[in-house]
């Protein structure tokens, strides 16, 4: 493996800068924090960033995708995390997408995975728990001969205001687990949305005798929860990404102040006690980038689950510092600090926070 | 096959036919070899494997062939290493002349003294000790005070060095010493080269918590050395000191010090999975550590990635010293804590792990304390204001 940026990467990631350097994704997030409008990753840079080919980077090009490796969709999220936009990018784009290609239906496939690569939101309507508990399905689907007929409570479904269609799993009264496409407006669905810490929606999905077609099952019921585990961790990847960039740049204003703010005659960059806190943080970071590229690189779930656990305790760490360094300023809600702070919060709590995957990690190791 | 399997065919063939069988596997204590004057060969197979190395110049594989190096790219040096650690080879020399003096030689040397000790440097003739930390020069070497004075074309060097690994052993030492008294603080410092056997010169071992006798004082006593053992411009050894201590930072951080096992498989070996489980505090900070350590080791990984395909380092280094002995301490506490009170027999077959851990303490301040690395960070990193 290599922790260079390939070719690819490299484009991907010099693209979304550019793209992202103009989109002023920051005020929209809070004029739509303002406003209450919970709805604006569907209408703020999403549409263009799918008309750019953002949203197919992960896609096949038999499925009218561009093709490309976790190493490339990476730099997306991290910019997308400088940047603080919104949008169904690890929800549809990473996450929908790994499912499908992960399952085996040539019919969601050939449908679905075409739709996504041109802006399509699908949200995984999949955990049930407020601590993420993965395989932990309690929903039933009850198996007649018309398919199955799902009720449960899913929570924390990331998008799931926005999406035209959820991936939902259930525990069958047969026994098996499944995994299945449902329309978003399909009889029996409702939601209850709340406005998040990060301001972005926070939302439950109420299944109640919903019915699913066996030809809507994503994967053989038997392959569910491995179809489930590449879907969320790839999904852990680019939560850990976005984390990066966000916390990257948390710190870079962070140093930037310090070298601005004057106190007591000087710099407040000049005093040891936060120059030293400031090198631990951007050792850390340095840290945190290298796992993400290792994770990205080998998509092994022991390096994910080290880049997930080892990102957001530095992003927290750094977003935490971030404020103290700029002191009064940095709680206010004027000050765009706090709309950092917040996402990594958010984004660390996310498929698992780092006592979950540490746990994974230990266990992978055979502790 | 391309050029670098070529090379690669070439090494690995090279090896498996001159690589002594005792000159393989896990590295102890004593099959170090310094070489210099005074060495004595622990035994035929040391002897030969540094003969063996040298005369290729594989000692210092990217050093320049007309000085007696490997001439090797980095790429290829790369190989070499790799290799070498595919067979578990021993280095053939453990030399401050390889990893301080040669860089700092080739720098800043003049031709007269690339071709006078390049050669020597590379077939362990001669020993040389690194001389930078007075008793009241530590954290702020800057201020260190052993005065060489300029008489006719010699330099009369008076005082003491402390911390100087092996200088009771080497017979050269290469170091900072004021010559311009006068001037301002870095602009008054030169790098010198002091042969040991000098009259005047007066080494003594220190022992420190870890039983350790690595250390040593020397003590100057109006030491004639010749004018042209200086190294660079006279007044500007600062600039030389500080392009090494780079390096030294670099290799300290990223050294395993003879981490070859996992803490997590450490104590599965010692306390079993069950015995881990009935402690979850423990299994848990023992996770939680393997986790930070390997996390640590995808920047070790990339940043030699990096430095291989030619992206400067630079003070990033600190970095590594500072996370790398920081962890080896925190690995070593919970080694301890691990074997419980079978840890503490001083004449058990676990006391090494009581001694490393003390020895670990000690690279927390050597060769930089972490505070000092954290403020070359915030200035030549970050670039923070001040000082």
């Amino acid at each position: 493996m290599s922790y260079l940026l390939n070719d690819d990467a490299k484009a991907l990631r010099e693209s979304a800068e550019r793209f992202f350097a103009g989109a002023d994704t920051l005020t929209c997030l809070r004029q739509w924090r303002n406003d209450r409008d919970l709805t604006g990753a569907a209408h703020g840079v999403w549409g263009t960033m799918a008309e750019l080919g953002f949203a197919a980077t992960l896609i096949p090009e038999e499925f009218g995708g561009v093709g490309l490796d976790r190493r490339a969709s990476v730099q997306i999220s991290e910019i997308m995390g400088r940047t603080l936009a919104n949008g169904p990018f690890v929800s549809s784009a990473v996450m929908a997408a790994t499912a499908l290609l992960a399952g085996n239906s040539a019919k969601l496939k050939t449908e679905l995975l075409p739709a996504i690569a041109e802006g399509m939101a699908i949200a995984l309507a999949t955990e049930e728990s407020a601590r993420h508990a993965p395989h932990a399905i309690q929903a039933v689907a009850k198996h007649d001969s018309a398919g199955f007929r799902i009720t449960g409570r899913k929570v924390a479904v990331i998008d799931g205001n926005i999406a035209q269609k959820l991936i939902v799993t259930a525990h069958t009264t047969d026994g098996a687990n499944i995994v299945a496409m449902v329309d978003a407006n399909t009889p029996g669905i409702t939601l209850n949305t709340r406005m998040g810490l990060d301001s972005r929606p926070l939302v439950d999905v109420m299944l109640n005798d919903v019915h699913v077609p066996e030809s809507d099952l994503i994967c053989d019921p038997a392959d569910t929860l491995t179809v489930l585990d590449a879907a969320y961790d790839m999904g852990r990847l680019h939560l850990a990404a976005e984390m990066l960039g966000a916390a990257q740049e948390a710190f870079d204003r962070a140093v930037e102040y310090l070298k601005t703010r004057v106190q007591f005659g000087k710099k407040i960059g000049e005093f040891q006690a936060l120059q030293h806190r400031a090198a631990i943080l951007f050792g850390e970071l340095e840290i945190a980038r290298s796992t993400v590229l290792k994770a990205a690189a080998t998509g092994s779930a022991e390096h994910i689950s080290m880049a997930k656990a080892r990102v957001g305790d530095i992003a927290r760490h750094v977003a935490g510092e971030a404020v103290q360094f700029h002191g009064g300023i940095g709680v206010t809600d004027d000050f765009d600090l706090g709309f950092f702070l917040k996402r990594i919060r958010v984004a660390a709590e996310q498929l698992g926070d780092s006592a979950f995957h540490t746990e994974r990690y230990a266990t992978i190791r055979g502790l | 096959m391309n050029e670098m399997d070529g090379f690669r065919a070439e090494v690995r063939a090279w090896l498996a036919e001159n690589c002594p069988p005792e000159k393989r596997g896990q590295m102890g204590e004593d099959d170090h070899c310094f070489g210099g004057r005074k060495w004595v060969f622990k035994n035929e197979a040391q002897r030969v494997w540094l003969e063996r190395m040298a005369a290729r110049g594989w000692t210092a594989p990217e050093w320049p062939a007309e000085y007696g190096g490997g001439g090797l790219s980095p790429a290829q040096g790369e190989i070499l290493r790799r290799e070498m650690a595919r067979i578990d080879a021993h280095s053939p020399l453990t030399s401050l002349g390889i990893w301080m003096l040669g860089p700092a030689l080739l720098r800043f040397g003049t031709e007269a003294q690339k071709r006078k000790y390049l050669p020597g440097i590379v077939r362990g003739e001669i020993w040389w000790a690194q001389g930078y930390s007075e008793p009241n020069a530590g954290s702020d070497l800057v201020s260190l005070q052993t005065k060489a004075e300029l008489v006719g074309d010699e330099y009369i060097v008076s005082g003491q060095k402390i911390w100087t690994s092996y200088g009771h052993k080497a017979d050269c030492l290469f170091g900072l010493v004021r010559t311009d008294p006068d001037k301002p603080r870095h602009e008054g410092l030169s790098f010198l080269l002091i042969d040991l056997t000098s009259p005047g010169v007066a080494a003594s071992p220190l022992r420190l918590i870890s039983g350790n006798e690595h250390f040593s004082q020397i003590f100057f006593d109006d030491v004639h050395v010749p004018a042209e053992n200086i190294v660079g411009t006279r007044g500007r050894g600062w600039d030389v000191a500080k392009y090494l201590l780079l390096f030294e930072r670099q290799m300290i951080g990223s050294m395993r010090m003879g981490e070859t096992v996992r803490l997590s498989d450490f104590a599965l070996a010692h306390l079993g999975k069950d015995g881990l489980a009935a402690e979850p505090l423990l299994r848990a900070r023992i996770a939680e550590f393997d986790l930070e350590m390997a996390a640590f080791e995808t920047l070790v990984a990339r940043y030699t990635e990096e430095a291989m395909a030619g992206v400067a380092l630079g003070a990033k280094s600190s970095m590594l010293k500072y996370f790398g002995t920081e962890l080896n301490v925190k690995r070593h506490e919970l080694m301890l804590s691990v074997l419980g009170t079978a840890g503490l027999d001083m004449d058990g077959g676990d006391a090494k792990i009581a001694t490393d851990w003390l020895g670990a303490l000690a690279n927390r301040i050597g060769g930089g304390t972490s505070e000092i690395q954290l403020n070359v960070v915030a200035k030549r990193v970050l670039e923070l204001p001040g000082g």
